[in-house]
């Protein structure tokens, strides 16, 4: 029977390559060594096959869109849904347990232990599907900072957070450099972020004595692995977690429900934006910059649908949040990144939860040593916080100088001609001359917004889901991608710089 | 000196071929008549029948058993086959529209095959109707088995039982393509067997249009996460349209090599459909396995040959001004063409005026037409 056929011929061939390249020199040599009569016509055709290997055929048409349908926007819906599933009902079955913690009078309710025993219990569920064993990481870093802290805290309360806080960047550091394939690594490293910010918050509050205690093994084990944070953020503080205890402002359900079905269809529109769209709408035959701009873009949408998807999960849980904004826009605001104000709008509004993390334990903390070394101090530790990858501390510290520049800039521009044009918005009532209706002061803003945006393109370039995508990127390919636009983006920054010196 | 030894092997060659001819009967190969599935009309409302009554159908008639065997294991498939022949007739006509060759097609029963008896030949053009035919059933069954058309394909969108959290695989429709490949070789290989050179011939041409569409199949993965990690993988398929498949193998067919009956042996091992083709020029490299081989050179096609079946081209239309082969003077191979000038009347200047309408004048144009005599 004939029903056996081997099979092996999808994906790479092993023989029978494409045109092979026939170089100028070849050309030349089989010219020279041809006997015959070299005629006009012959070159001529030699130099067609030269050509024809040269350009290399690009399939740039654009699909139809019933095709983008079946073959990108189902497949990832799908395996959104594959893998958001397990998460969310997780998330909704500890929630009801602690509705009925919270039902039972005093004396007949179920223990807070059973609470927090359940929240990391499903936590680490939570993380064995998404990551398999890699998950050891994150438990070996979670215990080891315990037995840290009640050791320190022994010792002296006041080193808390220090001690935290190295113990994290060794951890983070020796694990990246030596421990984990950089592979099993990169995967884990968003978790890690989240774990870290979290220990090193619990550290510096039991330092100051906001918290009053070391939390037992149970509570510590339940803040690290709440099952609505661990996987995709957003970072809670240690009170924030312990409201979900005591809390009995359950708002109406069905707004709450309303709520996180909004937030995580955003969320998949987000991602089917990033995935499919962007590169239908923009094709590979575009100019250099517009696909720039379309890569930093599709990267910007994945962190959306990561954002929205994490708010989703968090409020699915039952966590709270303490801002008053409507509860979609708690951890991302697309809507100032996309069309921005300016760089210091879109480094705020990137991720709100780590930005006030970065402003309560960093920036506050030096910023008695003084200003310009608290913003360098932030960069350093969100990029300590990201671990030792080139690329994204390029990007950090490159966005770090873009936005000190900008604002100083603008804080300047804005005095010599007492108008709203300052990297951020005006107050309802400023006492500038030109206030923020007037045509010039718009088109002014409307202009840093697009240097902004210049900006972002550069920058998010990168990101661009290449082969290295899964084991981090290297340091060549980001320079390779930036040599490409002939850094133009930091002359234009240093420019910006040299522009204020001079005013 | 080399050009003179070419020409010497060439003429070589002919004869070699020529005395073949007689030795192989001329008919057409049986395993190709599914091609007049194509037949406008042919398709009746029968063949999305139950699946007992399919076997009979009388529009299944061109198949072998073997065929009507696979389509009715696969309900829903034989509809892909038709659209791929379809899709394969169209890709070769418009893929060949300026050669003196156009890709002609006849509907004459069941008898012959509807590229006439081109595929009898051994030439470049019966490699590049093998190959396309097949790439076309491969990409149709593929594209039904993606769209759910065809229930026995092994893509479904329900969720499989695998460890997640895995490196992401394509649990979508990665099968799409494996499934159409298969269905391509069990379908359209069933009756190309034999120890028979020209056998040998179509099998790889088959298998190179096959493997041109399961390669421009392309998977692209993107990771989420928090700041750039890989915290969860989505994947997907891009596949390109079928036109770019067509010009993928006319290249092929530009480029073909012309191989020697002698010394083909398949491998031994793994790889039915890989043989050991020599090339007539033995300074050429080896045709890989997505190149296309012929053995015999083609006929000029300029006049109407009846062992063809190809009417010539009297009367086509060649363009003036080109010097390329769909020129007049190569077109009509020097015998002198007929220009005629006419006026045409057609919307030009064309506004549009909000809202909502076009308001176009009616212009004259004055058009050439050349056909050859």
């Amino acid at each position: 029977m004939e029903d056996d056929f081997y099979y092996d011929d999808v994906g790479a061939d092993d023989y029978g390559q494409d045109y092979d390249d026939i170089s100028y020199e070849d050309l030349l040599e089989y010219i020279n060594n041809y006997e015959g009569e070299v005629t006009p016509e012959m070159l001529e055709i030699l130099e067609s096959y030269r050509k024809r290997s040269q350009q290399k055929v690009v399939d740039v048409s654009r699909i139809a869109i019933q095709e983008l349908i079946n073959n990108c926007l189902t497949p990832t819906c799908v395996q959104a849904a594959q893998h958001l599933l397990p998460l969310f009902i997780m998330c909704v079955v500890f929630k009801l347990l602690c509705y009925i913690c919270k039902v039972g009078t005093k004396d007949s309710r179920v223990p807070p232990i059973l609470v927090h025993l359940t929240s990391a219990v499903f936590g680490i569920m939570v993380l064995r599907s998404f990551f398999n064993m890699a998950l050891l990481y994150l438990v070996v870093c979670c215990s080891l900072s315990y037995f840290m802290l009640c050791f320190v805290c022994a010792w002296n309360r006041k080193f808390c957070g220090l001690a935290a806080a190295a113990l994290i960047v060794i951890f983070s550091i020796s694990c990246e450099l030596f421990i984990v394939e950089p592979k099993t690594w990169h995967k884990i490293r968003g978790s890690q972020i989240i774990l870290s910010m979290k220990i090193i918050s619990l550290g510096i509050d039991i330092g100051s004595g906001e918290i009053p205690d070391v939390p037992n093994v149970f509570e510590y084990m339940g803040y690290c692995f709440n099952v609505g944070s661990v996987i995709f953020g957003p970072w809670i503080s240690y009170t924030q977690y312990y409201k979900l205890l005591d809390s009995q402002n359950d708002t109406s359900s069905l707004f709450w429900c309303a709520q996180i079905l909004l937030t995580s269809s955003l969320g998949v529109v987000c991602l089917v934006y990033s995935n499919c769209l962007t590169h239908w709408l923009i094709l590979d035959n575009a100019q250099q910059w517009i696909l720039a701009y379309r890569d930093a873009q599709s990267f910007r949408f994945s962190h959306y649908f990561v954002s929205f998807i994490s708010d989703a999960t968090s409020s699915l849980s039952g966590l709270t949040s303490d801002s008053t904004s409507p509860a979609i826009w708690n951890v991302a605001r697309p809507q100032h990144i996309e069309i921005p104000r300016s760089l210091v709008e879109v480094v705020t509004n990137w991720n709100l939860p780590m930005h006030n993390w970065l402003k309560t334990y960093v920036f506050k903390a030096v910023r008695p040593y003084g200003v310009f070394l608290a913003v360098f101090m932030t960069y350093v530790a969100s990029s300590l916080l990201h671990g030792l990858n080139f690329q994204l501390s390029a990007v950090l510290l490159s966005l770090g100088f873009y936005s000190y520049t900008e604002f100083v800039f603008r804080r300047r521009l804005s005095q010599i001609y007492d108008a709203c044009i300052q990297a951020k918005k005006c107050k309802p009532k400023c006492d500038h001359k030109y206030t923020s209706s007037h045509p010039a002061v718009i088109v002014t803003n409307l202009g840093f917004g697009a240097l902004a945006m210049f900006h972002l393109a550069y920058l998010g370039l990168m990101f661009d889901s290449s082969d290295g995508e899964d084991k981090g990127y290297t340091m060549w390919h980001t320079l390779d991608k930036w040599a490409g636009l002939n850094y133009l983006s930091h002359w234009v920054a240093v420019g910006t710089f040299i522009v204020y010196w001079v005013v | 000196m080399r050009l003179m030894l070419l020409m010497c092997l060439a003429w070589f060659m002919t004869l070699t071929c020529g005395s073949g001819d007689k030795r192989v009967r001329v008919r057409a190969p049986r395993g190709s008549k599914w091609w007049s599935l194509a037949k406008p009309g042919e398709v009746s409302n029968g063949l999305r029948a139950p699946v007992r009554k399919l076997y009979n159908n009388p529009s299944l008639l061109p198949l072998t058993k073997r065929q009507r065997r696979l389509v009715t294991k696969n309900p829903g498939a034989v509809m892909a086959v038709v659209s791929g022949a379809r899709m394969a007739i169209d890709e070769c006509q418009h893929q060949f529209r300026k050669r003196r060759w156009n890709c002609p097609i006849r509907f004459e029963g069941h008898r012959s095959s509807i590229f006439g008896k081109i595929i009898q030949k051994g030439c470049r053009e019966t490699a590049f109707v093998y190959s396309i035919t097949s790439a076309a059933v491969a990409y149709s069954v593929g594209r039904a088995c993606s769209q759910g058309t065809i229930q026995t394909c092994s893509c479904d969108n329900r969720v499989h039982s695998r460890p997640s959290g895995e490196d992401w695989e394509w649990s979508g429709c990665s099968d799409n393509a494996k499934f159409g490949h298969k269905f391509s070789r069990k379908f359209v290989d069933v009756l190309e067997k034999g120890r028979d050179f020209r056998y040998m011939i179509n099998l790889h041409n088959n298998e190179v249009g096959r493997v041109h569409v399961s390669n421009s199949l392309r998977r692209q993965c993107k990771c989420h996460g928090m700041s750039g990690s890989c915290t969860i993988k989505t994947c997907w398929m891009t596949l390109p349209d079928f036109r770019s498949i067509g010009l993928a193998l006319k290249d092929r067919f530009d480029g073909a090599s012309q191989v020697l009956p002698e010394n083909s042996v398949r491998n031994r091992g793994r790889g039915k459909r890989r043989f050991n083709f020599s090339p007539a020029n033995s300074l050429h490299k080896k045709p890989g396995r997505r190149d296309l081989v012929y053995f015999e050179d083609s006929p000029n096609f300029c006049d109407n040959d009846s062992s063809l079946g190809f009417d010539g081209t009297k009367g086509r239309e060649c363009n003036h001004s080109s010097l390329g082969v769909d020129g007049c003077d190569l077109m009509c191979c020097g015998r002198g063409f007929h220009t005629e000038h006419y006026v045409v009347q057609d919307r030009c200047q064309c506004i549009f005026e909000w809202c909502c309408e076009v308001k176009c004048k009616m212009c004259t144009f004055n058009r050439t037409r050349s056909t050859c005599l």
